[in-house]
């Protein structure tokens, strides 16, 4: 009986993970093809010449390379301006006592529930009226801090100990200090779950980057991605390739931070 | 070293609650004050006033001759211990110590030797690359009482420092920071609601209950010589005997307890004029080292009779426990002592041993002066 239900809990758990690689290895093979939609069938496919071809392509006469840095210094800067900012916001929402603390943060909560879809368009118009439309900042800036973060942050912060803060304002420390030196490294779990959350979203983002720029120059690699998406036909190879180039941040991210990332969605569950 | 003067200080949290009353203390330079209490009767509060976590809401503080009442904690030049250390878990014990000192931008070096210097003095050279949650809790408070002294400081605050420490190492801390004191000689005030540690730490003793200050004293004097009866019960253990009566007159001063059969006489004739105004509530107390226990009476002391209902043999003492209708009472015997339970006993004790309270719970000094 209990080897019965191990071997079906080893058959489950095979059959998962055969469905969640399948998806990624089936790009990874069709990227190495050349007009993997001319080949018919499952074993042609597989078995037919493999060239790297698509991704040079890609790289050099589709402009990859540019993409690839955009979403690189987008994210990355978004992920900056998020670890900085939340982490100030959350900070004094969690300690300053000021009477707007709680209007403060419930319009905080209520930005959470709205949906962003609500707030397309006006951002948009926002963005037309600063002349940011193809500009690195209409692709940063709006994102730079936020509310989940700032929610994130903030209950975190409220669960550490105040007198480790006032320890170090007796030895001395102003509030920046404090903040960057002493609540920032203690804060350092629940930053990298918001870096790795911030880095992952923006990464993905198409939206919202498809809307905000329409030359080469600004375009991200989801943004870029959908160039192989024709009207009558798709570009199945390139397409794979750019994809694939585009997974591999996100594919190396996860293995060094697996255990992290695992630790952030149970964080708050299990604190002690 | 500087003098600390607390003048009139109240704090009132912003819930209403009235934490600190009206507290005044005058703290000489160099002296090692303890601030003693049940718990929540407001000693970190006031701490934190000193130390400038916390707003003063009336009153003023004096470092020297200067108020320092809106002067931030980091400009007051204070060094604090916390009762869970506080230290910074991110940093090594080296670093925790140099925290304050780099602040100071001090230079490197100067820094190095200044915290060679200090884990020499509190025993830390083998720990400088540890951090925190390598140590052992003695340990770390070691490195919050480092950190502490790192900047010479002109005044040292401790905040329940030994109360997460075992017994053993309380012991043998409490010692190691009065040491420490002597060396610096830094004006030092130290929290805690333990009376062992006030009595032998403390040159000065300040007890508070519920925000007010009962009694500034040395530890002697606030032994034998309590101002009202919360200061007589705090200090002391096994507590203080109370027994709650009025006097008779009738065959010479003779105190009767309520409902009890407890009645002594009263030799002492200092009682005479104060007694002429007739007191019908009147609480005695008598520590229990002063009660002797005997068989029959002994000449000259007051006594009563009573049962002995249960004996403590603690090796170096034997308590005896015996019963009014009332109250449990204790007295005190050193070595061990053997006694027999249920059977008639005197209970004798010198009447000018007794402290004598009015209703309010003051003392009544001056007998014959009323
Ligand atoms: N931030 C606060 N707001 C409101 N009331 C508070 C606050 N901090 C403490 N108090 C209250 O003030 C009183 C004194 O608290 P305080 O911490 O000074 O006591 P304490 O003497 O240090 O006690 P302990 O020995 O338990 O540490 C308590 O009744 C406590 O509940
Ligand atoms: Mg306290």
């Amino acid at each position: 009986m209990k080897a019965l239900t191990k071997i079906s809990i080893y058959l489950i758990l095979i059959f998962v993970a055969i469905a969640m690689i399948f998806p990624m290895a089936w790009m990874i093979i069709l990227s190495l093809k050349e007009y993997p939609e001319s080949l018919g069938g499952f074993f042609n496919i597989i078995f037919s010449d493999y060239t790297i071809k698509n991704y040079s392509e890609a790289l050099v006469s589709d402009s990859f390379d540019i993409y690839f840095s955009n979403s690189l210094i987008v994210a990355f800067f978004v992920t900056l301006g998020n670890i900085i900012f939340c982490l100030m916001a959350g900070y004094a929402l969690a300690r300053r006592n000021t009477k707007f603390n709680t209007l403060i943060w419930l319009s905080i909560l209520g930005v959470i529930i709205i949906p962003h879809h609500v707030v397309m368009i006006p951002l948009y118009r926002l963005i037309v009226e600063f002349g940011w439309i193809n500009t690195y900042y209409a692709l940063i800036v709006p994102w730079l801090v936020t509310p989940f973060g700032i929610f994130l942050i903030r209950q975190y912060i409220i669960t550490l100990p105040r007198d480790i803060e006032d320890a170090a304002r007796i030895d001395g420390a102003g509030e920046w200090y404090i903040l960057f030196r002493v609540v920032a490294p203690l804060c350092k779990p629940i930053l990298t779950v918001l870096a790795i959350y911030t880095f992952l979203g923006n990464w993905n983002s198409f939206l919202m980057p498809f809307l905000l720029t329409n030359e080469i120059d600004y375009r991200t690699l989801p943004v870029g991605l959908t160039f192989y998406l024709g009207k009558q036909s798709i570009d199945w190879g390139h397409l794979m390739a750019g994809a694939g180039m585009s997974a591999l941040p996100i594919i190396i991210l996860f293995i060094f931070f697996q255990k992290k990332i695992i630790n952030g969605l149970t964080a708050g569950a299990l604190k002690e | 070293m500087t003098k600390v003067l607390i003048d009139n200080v109240t704090k009132i949290y912003p819930n209403g609650n009235k934490a600190v009353d009206n507290v005044s203390i005058d703290i000489d330079a160099g002296e090692f004050v303890v601030l003693v209490g049940p718990s929540g009767c407001g000693k970190s509060t006031l701490l934190r006033m000193i130390a400038g976590l916390e707003d003063i809401s009336s009153g003023n503080i004096f470092f020297d001759d200067q108020i320092v009442n809106d002067t931030l904690a980091k400009h007051r030049d204070i060094g604090m211990v916390f009762q869970n250390y506080a230290l910074y878990p991110h940093l090594n014990v080296f670093d925790n110590i140099a925290f304050p000192l780099k602040i100071k931008n001090e230079s490197k070096d100067n820094i190095k030797h200044r915290v060679e210097e200090i884990a020499e003095l509190v025993g830390l050279s083998d720990l400088l690359r540890r951090k925190p949650k390598e140590l052992s809790g003695g340990q770390r408070q070691r490195v919050a009482l480092g950190r502490a002294i790192a900047k010479q400081p002109k005044v040292f605050l401790f905040d329940e420092p030994l109360s997460n420490l075992d017994a053993k190492l309380r012991v043998q801390m409490r010692t190691e920071i009065i040491n420490l004191q002597k060396k610096l000689g830094t004006t030092s005030i130290y929290v805690t609601h333990d009376q062992v540690e006030a009595m032998t730490m403390g040159s000065k003793i300040v007890l508070m209950n519920q925000g007010v200050v009962q009694q500034i004293d040395s530890p002697d004097g606030i032994y034998s010589n309590p101002s009202n009866i919360f200061t007589a019960g705090f200090i002391g253990s096994p507590q203080m005997n109370f027994f709650e009566g009025k006097i008779s007159r009738e065959k010479g001063f003779r105190f009767i307890e309520n409902n009890s059969n407890i009645e002594f006489e009263i030799e002492n004739s200092e009682f005479n004029n104060y007694l002429a105004k007739e007191i019908k509530k009147i609480k005695f107390g008598v520590r229990p080292e002063m009660i002797k226990v005997s068989d029959s009476i002994i000449p000259n002391m007051s006594y009563f009779k009573s049962k002995i209902i249960n004996i403590e043999y603690l090796g170096h003492e034997t308590l005896i426990y015996f019963k009014t209708n009332t109250v449990l009472l204790c007295a005190r015997v050193t070595g061990r002592q053997e006694f027999a339970l249920d059977k008639d006993t005197y209970f004798c004790f010198d009447s000018s041993n007794l402290l004598a309270f009015d209703a309010k719970g003051d003392r009544i000094y001056n007998w014959e002066k009323e």
